[in-house]
């Protein structure tokens, strides 16, 4: 099992290699420099995959820690260990690649717009998942304690989202005119950046095996 | 019904206890006072919109007084094993979250008519003319934080360190709660129409959401 | 003994993350007799008495009542048809014995509960304490108030994990005597102690565990054997 899943990581990392050198290219020799924002505007190409996966990887999590309570079984239970823990870093690419685009934008680091909060909000929501981890190592009932976590604040995601939406004006551009260039650009980095994180939840999850496995041989 | 009626054994028994340890209602309570105090030097109301900028503020009081109440709720079942026979003497489960939810949600009442009075006492708070409104926002916004806090206080209570973890967990969950919280409070305080607003969908959206949730949940954070 | 045993365990095991801490259990107990469980330190017990008290889900493996197995769903209900004792007392510090005894009682939905409470307290010699605090009482008197709230709901099984943990001469004495009376009201009994000396001649059968795996389940031998069969049994290690 845990051959097939390093197998399976091996083959995701070459691929998103390959897919984010040609996505890397797209962006920055294929698509326009938008008008307005110049050349900054080109984060968007990573900004807004790595949103994606970052949610794809929660929802993963989400999904494991049911299966993990309903059966016991603790396979289910690394896979939503894993999908947090790679979901975090998603998060923080978000937060970092949208604090650079709001220096050039607004030339400030940090403004209180409404998506970018809704993912600090995440973050530090799946910080306390983290902290129940780390602090909870050995313990048995850790897994559980942070399934019924992981559940409650993926639940809780889209009344943060309504939230902070109704809290402060919208400064996102609601929705961009995207001209065609730009749209196979952003399709080719959300395929980059899927496979990434996929490659990034892969190589987790086969640690964790191999960890295990190299426990059990020496009892 | 075996259930409600389980769950008003287990609320009683709530009552009676605190009512003679003290020791939690009381602290949350000094909190309160303390923070109002605190609040006065700290940050200057005179001239602020105090329907808007009072209700975040008493909000922040309600969320962290609360939690040292609603933290200890299962935290004080592990000194003498007592929720092993509490789950023992329960055919449903369920019956001890509904009791230990309805103990909860009853302090964080009293607690929220206790900051009322003191805001509008000590802070000038407009709230003499709006208490019927503001009732009605506090129990369904002391509904939802009582689900979750009841739950996540059976979750954490047999882990190390339960009493430093218990916030970090809760309060992000909060969010959205708390946001709603404040908006319909500075509305109800500014006399301005609650129903249509979209926080109190929100509100109950949440309320319902997190009720059925944690019910479903606690089987599985009390059991081992 | 009947065709179906009352309690019937079969190949339970339980693992903590990856340590794991009873494998393939199997045995079975029957009303009116009462099961003494052995075994070092670490050997599972209190991990198999909490999985009987269905507080502990086994990772595998199946508990049988009167022949029906412990589903999730029913759980709870066979839950409230057991007594369990371990060396916490179970008692609210804050609340009078009585209290404790009638906020029981009123969970389990007991009826006459007045009568049964005051009788109880007769019997376990707690009259005369019955509006003192919980936390108040002494040791000896807590655990005759643990063990009276133990009998409210008469449970079929009982569950006693070291009960002679923290107490006095007079009150293991009384502990005693009071568990070879069970035997009459036809109920079945596991017991987990490493006093043995206080325990020999109360146990009909014997179940020795040692890390994890039975080492021995049957009748127990005649009161002096039984220290020789456990050494035999667990290559020496102290109970």
């Amino acid at each position: 099992m845990a051959e097939k899943i390093r197998k399976c990581a091996v083959a995701a990392t070459l691929s998103a290699a390959l897919l984010n050198a040609a996505a890397l290219a797209a962006v920055f020799f294929y698509a326009p420099v938008e008008a307005s924002m110049g050349e900054a505007q080109k984060i968007f190409y990573y900004h807004v995959p790595c949103a994606i996966a970052a949610y794809g990887l929660l929802l993963l999590s989400f999904v494991m820690s049911i299966a993990f309570l309903s059966t016991g079984q603790k396979e289910y239970d690394e896979w939503a260990f894993s999908g947090v823990e790679t979901g975090m870093v998603m998060i923080a690419c978000v937060l970092v690649s949208g604090a650079t685009w709001g220096r050039s934008a607004w030339g400030k680091w940090w403004v209180w717009e409404p998506r970018l909060t809704s993912f600090l909000i995440l973050f530090m929501t799946y910080l306390s998942y983290l902290l129940i981890r780390a602090l909870g190592t050995g313990d048995p009932r850790t897994p559980k304690i942070s399934a019924v976590v992981s559940i409650v604040a993926f639940l809780n995601v889209p009344l943060v989202n309504r939230a902070i939406a109704w809290w402060g004006s919208a400064v996102h551009p609601a929705r961009i005119g995207l001209e065609p260039p730009m749209k196979h650009t952003l399709l080719l980095s959300s395929f980059a950046v899927a496979l990434m994180a996929a490659s990034l939840l892969l190589w987790r999850v086969f640690s964790a095996r191999k960890a295990e496995g190299t426990e059990e041989g020496n009892p | 019904m075996r259930l409600l009626r389980s769950a008003l054994i287990v609320f009683g028994k709530e009552i009676r206890e605190e009512a003679r340890r003290k020791e939690s209602f009381l602290a949350s309570f000094f909190f309160s006072f303390i923070s109002i105090v605190l609040f006065h030097f700290s940050l200057d109301l005179t001239g602020a919109d105090l329907s808007r900028e009072g209700s975040g503020l008493l909000w922040l009081i309600i969320l962290f007084a609360g939690s040292l109440f609603t933290g200890n709720s299962f935290r004080k079942e592990e000194e003498n094993g007592t929720f092993q026979a509490l789950l023992l003497a329960v055919s449903d489960s369920g019956a001890i979250f509904l009791g230990k939810y309805l103990a909860n949600l009853a302090f964080m009442t009293s607690l929220g008519f206790f900051l009322l009075f003191l805001s509008g006492a000590l802070l000038n708070m407009p709230v003499w003319n709006a208490l019927l409104p503001l009732a009605f926002v506090f129990t369904l916004v002391n509904a939802g934080y009582s689900s979750l806090a009841t739950m996540i206080s059976a979750l954490l209570s047999k882990e190390k360190g339960s009493a430093l973890l218990y916030p970090l967990v809760l309060y992000p969950l909060l969010v959205p709660l708390f946001m709603a919280a404040a908006a319909l409070t500075g509305t109800a305080m500014a006399s301005g129409p609650l129903l249509g607003s979209p926080w109190l969908r929100l509100l109950v959206l949440f309320d319902i959401l997190f009720f059925v949730a944690c019910m479903l949940l606690f089987e599985y954070a009390a059991e081992e | 003994m009947g065709a179906v045993p009352f309690l019937e365990v079969r190949e339970v095991s339980r693992s903590y993350g990856r340590a794991s801490a009873l494998e393939k259990v199997s045995f079975f107990a029957e009303k009116g007799r009462n099961t003494l469980v052995l075994g070092p330190n670490g050997a599972g017990k209190s991990t198999l008495l909490r999985i009987l008290a269905l507080l502990t889900r086994p990772s595998s493996g199946i508990i049988l009542w009167e022949g029906e197995p412990v589903c999730a769903k029913k759980r709870g209900e066979f839950r409230t048809r057991l007594g369990y004792l371990s060396h916490q007392l179970f008692l609210y510090n804050h609340l009078s014995a009585e209290e404790n005894l009638e906020f029981f009682a009123a969970l389990y939905d007991i009826p006459a509960r007045e009568q049964k409470i005051v009788g109880l307290m007769e019997q376990f010699g707690l009259a005369s304490h019955r509006s003192k605090l919980a936390g108040e009482l002494s040791r000896g008197m807590q655990q005759r108030l643990s063990l009276a709230r133990l009998f409210l709901s008469d449970p079929e099984l009982l569950i006693l994990d070291e009960p002679f943990t923290g107490l006095d001469e007079e009150s293991s004495e009384a502990l005693r005597s009071f568990l070879l009376s069970l035997r009459r009201f036809n109920k079945a009994v596991l017991l987990v102690t490493h006093e043995v000396r206080e325990a020999r001649e109360i146990a009909d059968d014997l179940l020795i565990l040692d890390r994890g795996r039975t080492r021995y389940f049957g009748e127990a031998p005649p009161s002096g054997k039984i220290m020789d069969l456990y050494h035999e049994k667990t290559e020496g290690s102290p109970p």
